[in-house]
């Protein structure tokens, strides 16, 4: 006979649903099917599909069991119609209230056992269902829209879509039903209160009602509002609407000032519209329609709108992207220089279903996660179900006598199970409620960018997923100990003072099993914990390749990044005025060492730079990608850029005026390069008065500079060069970056008073220092490395009690062997020896069981981990070391006890 | 006792309609359901082996012989086959939703199914 597989055990186990005479006659069968089914999903579609059969089976096996048994009851009623009506008892249902009554009883009575087990699973279950409800709101919850799983949205190759490409599109695809676009914009909102910038978008006109959004009041965009020449016209979010205007009910029709011009409320969104995450930079409170004939936008290769569209009924995803593909190959032929990428390809537009690009990034972060805390409930159950087993053999008269007194054995498994079911309930009881703290708490860390966090709830999917964790968790810490109390023998359980022998080795063995289970399953854990913080720690020390103490950064935004730069700062020129303006007030301020600004600087967000193709003179086939950085004088200085050769440019160099000089002569400018941009061309000789050509500048090498971080230290080298500030003021932002020894507080406000006092209305945002924006940008590593040392940690402490435990217990029970041992003239170190020696054979078992999986799963890590390897062996070795000598601690205590052990009084029992 | 089965239960149509096509054995007849639906309807094993059971007492179905072409092994498994009661009681709801269907035809209800994907 082969094996049942535990898929079939399971679903035959879940038929209890089901009348008993249902599942004599057909369970086997039914059992065998799903059997198959289950092979079937596996192979098909993975963990998902499987997932998806469990929900419908369990669901769809409890409806129509209990309709099988209330139809069966009906049928036995009219058998019996004429005879006067009994009661009538389900003995499935009465028999399950009495199990239940007596479990409680007996649970009560011994209160230090159950508060101890309760706790252990609470935990378990609060850690599975804080990380589960994350997942199922972020993961598996569709997005809040209608049939999203029709929503899609496409790039051109890696990147925004241009807006020409997307008036293309936009009229040639039959693929999607219907097309949209959008474009942050953020507004300076003034008048009516503070000043304050919002975050807003210009969209399509069919970009809210594909969302399926409605208004609350007034009305969304319609075609008369992109009309050549109509009047500015907005439609707020409810948000907005509530924040600003306090919900003012004649809101519509308002005018109100966005960077300077007058806009007609027409509208406010419904209350339950979200704006889409995956589009979007922040959430967006404002949108105002797009005109895709803007001039200064006719460009293919200015990538600037975030696409949506509706696949047409009927249409797959590999369908619309065939279409798609067509497109793109006909567009590059038609426009060579916009869609045809350097290599001769042309730019493809990538469609992705919406979901994916919501949660695309998170998605294995989570379900890593998700196994992480799996793990720890495993360890949990295995601890619970050690207890029970201790308990088991406490109870042994008590099981024999029930037997002996005619209880069948399914009867006296069941009752068992039952109790470890209501425990596990009560356990999970209290582990929701840890879960609500638990998931508040992930909510306020919110680890480095997962989307939809807010709409996180404990709702009615989690709390059936959390019930239906717990029975399973109680059958799973149940079962054994059930089937081992469940058969006692019965003569020797009953007289007095006798040990049943064989059954009590018997599950002495499992007891060992379950020891070394948790050891295993701890060392995965503690491995995986090891190597994130192994990671992260190396994370940290990467050299970010400027000296960041001292260094303080503070950031403007200039004006609004739309169609055109709009507002005070709207040209070139007066953004380089306001510049120069404010480092030279910065400059002599007192303890200023150095200022400088740039576009962004090193670990800010948003774009500080741009890539262009560059190689030496007369050396064009030998191009590398290179980014250019526009900066100031001073702002390397100011950084804490260390030099390797050369020096830093000049005042008058850096600040070489903007040359409108005609297209075609490539403009001259002083640059400094960094190490591995130098190290690329010139290795072995001195790069200082070389050139570099891009297309449209030449740069003249003065210095070189060590590689800087800019996009996070854990990025790869990459090659940059520095440029006069006028080169890219073209970008609407300026970070300015201040050295000085003063106190970082002061300084701050020092910053914010030189900004006021050119410009009063100047929004600044918080000055912060370099080495907490550094700091800041790892949070995300921090977070994960913290969390998922955490569940080590209390992996260890369970693996630790549980050994503990197991330990305590069989010295107690052996006491009477350890005390004929003593009077026979053992020493008290062979006892103490006798046991650690035990507790180190089930840990080293433990460990190499551990280490196994360990070293199977950790690849899993790989794209979480920075400079280290999956298989570190240091990480390996002392995570292992570490597990053994605390396991191996933990059976000192006992060994003590059994060495303590008296031989008369041992004997004495007798 | 014919009529009181029009309509058939959606359910136990696609049963019949399944089996009046060739005997099956309860895993075969769930693939043959789900292929027949497009994944639209899934059994629960349980659930379908409970309609079985229902269908057998209303003599709609019977346990049968596995099919000569039953392939091996199979022949451990009960095959559950169409009766000449069943084969009218899915004929008799064919009829009837074959008409409905033209109904809705006629009011432009029905997707034009030869349209190209």
């Amino acid at each position: 006979m082969t094996r049942r597989p535990f898929t079939e055990f399971l679903y035959r186990a879940l038929l209890v649903a089901y009348p008993s005479d249902f599942r004599r006659t057909l369970g086997e069968e039914a059992a065998g099917a799903f059997g198959q089914l289950h092979r079937d999903e596996w192979r098909e579609g993975g963990i998902k599909a499987v997932a998806g059969l469990w929900r419908r089976s369990v669901l769809q096996v409890i409806g129509y069991g209990l309709k099988e048994r209330w139809e069966m009851r009906q049928r036995s009623s009219r058998t019996n119609a004429g005879r006067p009506p009994t009661r009538q008892r389900d003995p499935f249902i009465y028999s399950l209230v009495s199990d239940i009554r007596y479990a409680i009883r007996s649970l009560t009575r011994t209160p230090i056992f159950s508060v101890t087990a309760i706790a252990i699973v609470a935990l378990g279950i609060g850690a599975t269902t804080t990380i589960y409800s994350v997942v199922d709101n972020v993961l598996l919850r569709p997005l809040p829209y209608p049939n999203p799983h029709e929503l899609v949205t496409f790039t051109k190759g890696p990147a925004s879509f241009p807006v020409p490409d997307f008036v293309d599109v936009r009229d040639r695809t039959s693929a999607l039903a219907s097309i949209a676009a959008m474009t942050n914009v953020t507004f300076d909102l003034t008048g009516d209160g503070a000043p304050e910038q919002l975050a807003g978008a210009r969209a399509t006109e069919e970009f809210l009602p594909i969302f399926g959004a409605t208004a609350a009041m007034g009305r969304l965009l319609t075609p008369d509002d992109f009309e050549p020449g109509a009047p500015n016209v907005a439609v707020l979010s409810y948000g907005l609407w509530q924040r600003r205007w306090g919900r003012d009910p004649n809101i519509v029709g308002k005018t109100v000032t966005l960077s300077a011009e007058p806009f007609v409320v027409v509208g406010v969104l419904g209350r339950e519209f979200e704006s889409p995450q995956a589009l979007q930079w922040e959430d967006v409170e404002l949108w105002v329609p797009l005109d895709v004939t803007t001039p200064a936008w006719q460009h293919r290769r200015n990538f600037n709108l975030s696409t949506i569209g509706r696949l047409a009924p009927g249409v797959t995803l590999a369908a619309a992207q065939a279409e798609f593909d067509v497109l793109a190959r006909t567009l590059a032929d038609e426009y060579p220089r916009g869609n045809r990428q350097s290599d001769g390809n042309p730019y493809y537009f990538p469609l992705v279903p919406l979901h994916q690009a919501t949660v695309g990034a998170v998605t294995q972060t989570l379900y890593v996660l998700l196994g992480a805390v799996g793990l720890l409930l495993l360890i949990a159950c295995a601890n619970v179900a050690n207890l029970f087993l201790a308990r088991g053999t406490d109870r042994e008269r008590e099981m024999a006598l029930r037997a002996a007194l005619g209880a069948s054995r399914t009867r006296v498994m069941r009752q068992l199970l039952a109790e470890s079911v209501v425990l596990a309930l009560a356990g999970g009881t209290v582990g929701t409620g840890l879960s609500l703290v638990g998931i508040r708490a992930f909510g306020l860390f919110n680890p480095g960018g997962i989307p939809r966090l807010s709409e996180v709830v404990v709702d009615w999917r989690v709390l059936a997923f959390t019930v239906a964790l717990s029975t399973l968790t109680g059958v799973l810490f149940g079962i054994v100990p059930a089937f081992q109390s469940a058969k006692p023998d019965v003569t020797n359980a009953l007289k007095e003072g006798a040990q049943g022998v064989t059954a009590g080795r018997h599950r002495a063995k499992l007891r060992n099993s379950l020891v070394v289970a948790e050891i295993g399953l701890a060392l995965v854990l503690l491995v995986g914990a090891g190597l994130l913080f192994n990671s992260f720690l190396r994370l940290q020390r990467v050299d970010p390749g400027f000296d960041s103490d001292n260094t303080t950064i503070m950031s403007l935004r200039l004006g609004t990044y739309g169609v055109s730069i709009s507002g005070r700062y709207g040209t070139p020129e007066s953004r380089l005025r306001l510049a120069d303006d404010l480092l030279e007030r910065i400059r002599t301020m007192p303890g200023v060492e150095a200022a400088g600004a740039a576009v962004r600087m090193p670990f800010g967000l948003g774009r500080c730079c741009w890539g262009d193709a560059m190689a030496p003179d007369g050396g064009s086939e030998d191009s590398v990608p290179a980014w250019i950085h526009p900066v100031t004088y001073g702002m390397m200085e100011a950084l804490g850029a260390r030099l390797v050769a050369g020096r830093f440019p000049t005042a008058r160099e850096m600040s070489a005026p903007t040359s409108t000089v005609s297209a075609g002569a490539p403009r001259r400018v002083a640059a400094v390069i960094n190490h591995s941009l130098a190290e690329r061309y010139w290795p072995s000789s001195d790069p200082i008065g070389r050139v570099l050509r891009t297309e449209s500048q030449t740069l003249s090498i003065v210095g070189v500079v060590e590689d800087i971080k800019h996009f996070g230290l854990d990025t790869p080298k990459q090659f940059d060069a520095y440029v006069p500030h006028a080169e890219g003021a073209v970008f609407p932002m300026l970070d300015v970056a201040v050295r000085s020894s003063n106190d970082p507080s002061s300084l701050a406000a020092m910053l914010r008073e030189a900004v006021w006092s050119i410009d009063p209305e100047l929004p600044v945002n918080p000055p912060q220092t370099m080495n907490d924006r550094i700091a800041g940008s790892i949070t995300a590593p921090r977070f994960y490395s913290v969390l998922l040392s955490t569940f080590a940690v209390v992996a260890f402490l369970l693996a630790a009690s549980g050994i503990y435990g197991s330990m305590l217990y069989s010295v107690g029970q052996r006491h009477r062997e350890l005390g004929i041992r003593l009077a026979l003239g053992a020493q008290t170190n062979d006892l103490v020896r006798m046991v650690v020696g035990k507790g180190l054979l089930l840990t080293t078992i433990g460990v190499a069981i551990g280490l196994a999986g360990a070293f199977a799963a950790s690849h899993i890590l790989e794209s979480f981990v920075f400079g280290v390897s999956t298989a570190d062996p240091l990480t390996f070795v002392v995570a292992s070391l570490l597990l053994a000598t605390v396991a191996l601690a933990a059976c000192y205590l006992p060994a003590r006890k059994a060495a303590a052990a008296d031989p008369l009084e041992a004997l004495k029992a007798e | 006792m014919e009529t009181s089965l029009s309509p058939l239960n959606p359910r136990d149509y696609l049963i019949l309609l399944s089996l009046s096509e060739r005997p099956r054995h309860g895993y075969g007849l769930l693939k043959d359901i789900a292929r027949l639906t497009e994944n639209d309807v899934r059994f629960d094993p349980a659930n379908l082996y409970r309609s079985l059971k229902r269908m057998i007492k209303q003599e709609l179905l019977t346990d049968t012989s596995p099919p000569p072409d039953a392939g091996d092994g199979d022949t451990r498994r009960r095959y559950y086959g169409i009766t000449n009661s069943g084969a009218r009681a899915v004929q008799a709801e064919a009829g009837r939703l074959a008409r409905l269907t033209e109904v809705a035809r006629e009011r432009n209800l029905v997707p034009d199914s030869e349209a190209p994907a």
